[in-house]
């Protein structure tokens, strides 16, 4: 290499790196700008398609590609930095084996679920499909007619599935796949305040005194984060982090408390908590007594599996969310048994490990800011987890302040913006409303202009569900969008499996690649990715982002907007709804579901002038589709705490954190000053509840559905690494990613390798009750288990650890546990 | 920043490692025997200037970025700058200095 170039390159990378670093910058290195050819390069902003930081990229295309990204230096967010999979986010759309035309299985030029697949014509793919989901509906009504969606569609796309699904199809069988990693959260949430997502925001990561990680390895998962946390530990010199985990992972290098807990203990350990704050009257009474009620749980409510399985059998109160009144005095007897001796003895943690994390808690002087993720989501008793720590914030009134507060983080870029906020679950409506209840249907159909009982009261079938209605045959034709469930479901053989491949279903997956999920489906749609199209998503900290298509997408491919869209016209309106219905709206009929939907003078308020030259959807429709889904969907939150900017503002800004009211978006919720929906002099007001009060909801712990025993003799706890996003259909096909990590691992402690015989690298078989996996085990590396318990990531295609993981679920959230199984390991 | 447009790309990459303010000497030393890494600069708060170059064992800056963030006392190490060659220009900004997008 030409010496000079190389040195030039060098002094690019130290500056660059100086900047990001605040260093100053070697004089030798100072001139980034170069004469260049280059400049026919279109820079614009965009998301990343990844976790749900929200992190802003610049991306420069030229000719019809993406040929260049970086970090958005002038986003909140990340400051310029990317991590190691945002770096290399131009490369995801352009995997050798990136589907560009329909596949469908056939037999003889015709449909056939013991097929090939064969391309066909996106004409022919929607005869077919419109075919089975008529047949479906004709046989079995709207309940045999389902869509599993996404976190990572654009805002646009999921509230378009919600109005195809709910107000078309009539059908609640809608659900994303953040019901695998957001649910607990929102059921915390929607328990404790009354409203989903955080009161703070990222600006917490700036001003705490102490974090708390529970469960959380925001080294590997949230890096963005975990690096404005880092500078802010080494900054000053008060600062303290604690984590919880299972394991020793990448986050402990920074602990100054690591702590390693036995499986399904952090609800021993928040009463813990809760109870040092109490006995060393650390209490604040004015914040508990204004703004708060005590509350309990009710108890032994079942595991969320198949109601024939023993442990639903037993339990007495299977899926009950009810919650009771309590007195202060009696919640101080509830947690009053989790002593520091018993809570050491539950958790395994040590005393003074456990009792100076407390302290933090309980000192008012120090502002505690608490972190999760899938530790404390992916868990039976979730809800009942994510509560406890929002009790702990609330009897010390440390909470919807800077640099105080808890913090639930997020998995996917949009599991807030489009599960959440659009409502795509089974039971819910955009802006936190739900199907049950009837004035919440009354308002969507209003605004949707569509006759009273449209929408069904019944919520519809959640993830697992999906699955196990899908085996029993009575979900049969299906829709997966924008995701990988055959991967990510758990228990594989016994549920996911059989029901894709139940004869009686005819399966349809949209993806941009040939997954295991598309080769487990009947028909296969190529679908257009990221900035191949328009959007928006809505991160963890309730920043809504925007972003331009900037290129094409490859052959045939389309994005799932236009899928939806282009489907909903091979109905009429008469195919899907009964007379009763129509006789209440006869100026539909003769309508397609098209025209009753996305022509209703809303979704096509907005004229194609409006927008820009490449935006495929819009021009394809002719009016301005994104905008206009955007916009009647902000009519739902505005006014209701949930005020979403006009479409236009966030083109230019680097995204906006709701409720965005008179141009202002909120930091802090629920507190005066900084939230205009808190009353005048109130200081705090929780007004997700008719009081304005927040509940703190007291829970016992309760023992896991399975644990290790003689035979199983181990933990099993699923997770990601850095390098991996989820299922790795995407950072699998970036050449640098995937030789950086190309194979998961199991990681094992060195004791019980050694027990068994086995030494880092030995081929090993994992084993459940459910099934079984080849791989490797790793006993050295960045995963540390303690002694009896297994770490597997599983974002490899080839190694499926859900074959191996119980679909028991929280049986309020209906999410499953990823986290915690009985698995035994032996040598090949 | 990343450049798909590079005809033989030049595997050199900016990394900020992090570390505890007293650590950052010896990770330093650690770092340096590395084939291809190279500390620049050390600041006071723990923040470390790194380069690291593809060599011919190790092709993929990558990998070798994995490696030396699992170094014992490396709290983070952020990719920054990846072979940024053909004279793009950083920011978003033309040549002109202007910003490209509304």
């Amino acid at each position: 290499m030409n010496q000079s170039r190389r040195d030039f390159i060098k002094a690019n990378a130290i500056a660059a790196t100086a900047v990001a670093a605040g260093v100053a910058i070697p004089s030798s290195a100072s001139n980034l700008i170069t004469d260049s050819a280059e400049s026919k390069i279109k820079w614009d902003k965009a998301p990343c398609r990844f976790c749900g930081t929200g992190c802003s990229v610049l991306v420069g295309s030229q000719n019809g590609k993406v040929v260049a990204t970086q970090g958005d230096p002038d986003a909140e967010v990340n400051k310029g930095l990317n991590c190691i999979k945002g770096y290399f986010l131009s490369k995801i759309m352009y995997g050798k084996d990136r589907l560009t035309q329909p596949l469908l299985r056939m037999k003889d030029g015709q449909y056939h679920k013991e097929g090939n697949f064969h391309p066909v014509s996106w004409d022919m793919a929607f005869d077919v499909m419109a075919d089975k989901f008529k047949s479906a509906l004709k046989a079995k009504g709207p309940t045999s007619v389902g869509m599993f969606g996404s976190g990572q569609w654009t805002v646009m796309e999921g509230y378009a599935a919600v109005k195809l699904m709910k107000a078309g199809f009539r059908s609640n069988n809608i659900d994303p796949n953040a019901r695998h990693c957001m649910a607990s959260a929102v059921g915390g949430f929607m328990r404790t305040f009354g409203i989903d997502e955080p009161m703070g925001c990222y600006d917490d990561l700036e001003q705490a005194d102490t974090f708390v990680l529970w469960g959380s390895n925001m080294a590997e998962m949230h890096p963005i984060l975990w690096s404005r946390l880092t500078d802010r530990r080494l900054g000053h010199a008060h600062v303290r982090v604690h984590v919880l985990s299972t394991y020793k992972h990448r986050s402990f290098a920074l602990a100054d408390n690591g702590m390693i807990f036995t499986p399904n203990t952090d609800l021993a350990i928040a009463n813990y908590i809760a109870n040092y704050i109490i006995q060393n009257d650390a209490v604040d009474w004015d914040f508990v007594k204004k703004h708060t009620h005590f509350k309990q749980v009710t108890t032994d409510i079942g595991y969320g599996l198949r109601p024939e399985h023993e442990l639903q059998k037993a339990a007495k109160n299977v899926d009950s969310g009810k919650i009771n009144n309590l007195t202060f005095e009696e919640y101080k007897n509830q947690v009053a048994e989790y002593t520091l001796e018993k809570t050491v003895e539950i958790s395994g943690v040590p005393a003074n490990k456990l009792e100076e994390m407390a302290k933090m808690y309980a000192d008012p002087k120090k502002k505690v800011m608490s972190l999760w993720t899938m530790g404390m989501n992916q868990h039976t008793r979730g809800v009942w987890m994510n509560s406890l720590v929002y009790n702990i914030h609330l009897l010390t009134g440390k909470i919807s302040k800077p640099g105080n507060g808890p913090f639930s983080l997020t998995g996917q870029p949009s599991a807030c913006g489009t599960a959440r906020e659009v409502g795509t679950f089974s039971h819910r409506l955009p802006a936190d409303m739900v199907v049950k209840k009837k004035k919440h249907r009354d308002y969507a159909e209003k605004i949707w202009k569509l006759p009273e009982g449209t929408i069904p009261a019944k919520p519809g079938y959640h993830a697992a569900l999906q699955n196990r209605m899908l085996k029993d045959g009575k979900l049969n034709a299906y829709w997966v969008m924008c995701n990988n469930n055959v991967q990510a479901a758990a228990n594989l053989n016994e549920e996911t499996l059989p029901g894709y491949r139940n004869p009686e279903n005819f399966i349809v997956v949209s993806d941009p690649y040939p997954t295991v999920t598309c080769q487990a489906g009947d028909l296969i749609l190529p679908t257009a990715m990221w900035v191949e199209k328009e959007g928006c998503y809505g991160n963890a900290e309730r920043r809504t982002q925007h972003w331009f298509q900037q290129v094409r997408a490859p052959g045939e491919a389309k994005s799932d907007l236009w899928q939806l869209i282009e489907f909903s016209k091979r109905f009429k309106i008469e195919d899907v709804w009964e007379q009763e219905l129509l006789a209440k709206a006869p100026h539909l009929r003769g309508k397609t579901m098209y025209d009753v939907l996305y022509r209703n003078g809303n979704v096509d308020a907005y004229p194609i002038e409006e927008a820009q030259e490449i935006n495929d959807d819009a021009h394809d429709c002719g009016f301005y589709i994104q905008k206009g889904l955007f916009e009647e969907y902000a009519a739902f939150g505005r006014g209701h705490g949930h005020d979403l900017a006009p479409y236009e503002m966030y083109h230019t800004a680097r995204g906006l954190r709701w409720p965005v009211v008179n141009g202002v978006e909120t930091k802090w919720r629920y507190k005066e000053g900084s939230d205009p929906y808190v009353g005048k002099g109130k200081d705090f007001e929780c007004y997700g509840k008719p009081d304005g009060k927040a509940l703190i909801i007291s829970a016992p712990y309760e023992a896991p559905p399975e644990a290790p025993d003689s035979e199983y003799d181990m933990w099993l706890c699923t997770g990601r690494v850095l390098e991996h996003w989820h299922s790795g259909s995407m950072t699998q096909r970036v050449p640098e990613l995937y030789r950086a990590f190309p194979d998961a691992l199991v990681f094992m402690h060195p004791d019980d390798a050694k027990k068994r015989n086995l030494r880092r690298g030995d081929e090993v078989m994992v084993e459940s009750r459910r099934g079984e996996m080849k791989s490797r085990i790793e006993t050295r590396g960045r995963n540390r288990p303690p002694v009896g318990l297994v770490f597997v990531p599983w974002f490899d295609a080839r190694q499926l650890i859900n074959k191996i993981t119980l679909d028991a679920t929280d049986p309020l959230s209906k999410q499953t546990d990823y986290k915690k199984c009985a698995v035994k390991v032996r040598k090949v | 920043m990343i450049n798909l447009l590079e005809q033989e790309p030049v595997h050199i990459a900016g990394v900020l490692v992090k570390a505890f303010p007293q650590n950052t000497q010896i990770i330093a030393q650690k770092l340096n025997v590395f084939p291809g890494t190279e500390v620049h600069e050390i600041s006071d708060d723990g923040s470390m200037v790194v380069t690291v170059e593809a060599t011919d064992k190790e092709k993929n800056v990558v990998d070798i970025i994995t490696k030396l963030s699992v170094i014992e006392g490396v709290l983070d190490a952020s990719l920054i700058f990846h072979h940024n060659d053909a004279g793009l220009v950083p920011h978003a900004k033309n040549n002109d200095g202007n910003v490209n997008f509304k």
